[in-house]
């Protein structure tokens, strides 16, 4: 049993278009981890959550923006951004998908192409700043 | 018995002994909601159906924009119930795929349970933000606005807040696409409202809203 299960999954690697990464730090297109952030220039940080988690704390500097309330959201940050700024999205964890849909409507209804999403997001954040 | 057939034996054996077990009715639920939907709701149907009571310890949602509820966390063997997920449209479009993980104290991974909503875009319109520099040759700017519903959708009108931007709206096909040409008129900083209506649903027609800044 043991052996047809690791056949099965070497298979199953080989050949599955959609097979996870090997690695869960493995970054995906549009990610950014903490050292890529390190790196940006004066990030603009979008953060993904509910506005209590937002509410609760967030990254310094970060603007809400969720698709609870996006039509008005939007407005302030499109007041804000500016022409090569990168957007950094982020949510509560690895977890959580709102960033990545954050992310990508921004660049498909909004247009703008700088953005990259938080892998791990506040989570990582939070760890990483606290300690 | 060798030793390391043994242990073998006795790890497949423990699925057969801890029979605490939830068996879920459907672990995916998929809709498509009504235009005027506030919230999605999907309701997944469980039993207890091992030989010991369990209990569901945590209920994990992917998203904040997803509440949860359960009756009661405890149930005997046999009891039956039911955890639903409620999704808060707010302002999302399109396919949202939201998952919840429930835990308990059988020691079993988490079940994960899967919400599918589908939530209509009359129109798509891309982009919805359009952006000149001064000093840039100001280039007009093009949309495009395709339908998403299976109904023809008409632009019923196309108005600027600012007349320092102009439209043109031309028709790629009838009720399906529509193309949109934004001139932007003048050096200075300005910004503008172009707002898009249309004819559908015709109940409450929706109305969306570009942005054009000159900055």
């Amino acid at each position: 049993m043991v052996i047809a299960s690791a056949v099965l999954g070497a298979v199953n690697w080989t050949i599955n278009p959609n097979r996870p990464p090997f690695s869960p730090e493995t970054l995906q297109e549009g990610e950014i981890d903490l050292v890529g952030l390190a790196a940006l220039s004066n990030p603009l940080y979008l953060d993904a959550r509910t506005l209590s988690e937002f509410e609760e704390a967030h990254i310094p500097g970060a603007m809400l923006l969720n698709e609870d309330d996006w039509d008005q959201r939007v407005l302030a940050l499109i007041e804000r951004w500016e022409p090569g700024r990168v957007i950094v999205v982020y949510c509560s964890s690895l977890a959580c998908q709102a960033s990545h849909a954050v992310a990508e409507r921004l660049k498909v209804e909004m247009g703008i192409d700088a953005v990259v999403v938080l892998k791990g997001g506040w989570e990582v954040w939070q760890e990483a700043n606290n300690s | 018995m060798n030793l390391f057939i043994r242990t073998f034996l006795a790890v497949l054996s423990i699925p057969l002994i801890c029979k605490a077990n939830l068996t879920w009715e459907t672990r995916e639920v998929s809709q498509t909601v009504d235009l005027s939907a506030k919230t999605a709701v999907a309701t997944f149907p469980f039993t207890n159906s091992g030989d010991q009571i369990i209990k569901i310890t945590e209920v994990k949602t992917s998203c904040g924009c997803t509440a949860t509820s359960l009756d009661k966390k405890i149930y005997a063997p046999g009891e039956s119930g039911e955890i639903e997920a409620v999704l808060n449209i707010g302002d999302r479009l399109g396919v949202q795929r939201k998952t919840v993980r429930v835990y308990t104290d059988n020691g079993a991974a988490p079940a994960l349970l899967t919400m599918t909503t589908t939530i209509p875009k009359v129109l798509e319109i891309s982009p919805r933000f359009l952006f000149w520099k001064q000093g840039e040759t100001f280039t007009p700017k093009s949309i495009d606005l395709s339908v998403g519903v299976d109904a023809p959708v008409n632009i019923t009108s196309v108005q600027s807040s600012n007349g320092q931007f102009m439209t043109t709206l031309s028709v790629v096909e009838e009720g399906k696409a529509y193309n949109l040409r934004v001139s932007a008129v003048g050096a200075e900083k300005q910004r503008g409202v172009i707002t898009i209506v249309t004819d559908y649903p015709a109940e409450d027609p929706k109305t969306y809203r570009i942005h054009a800044h000159v900055r």
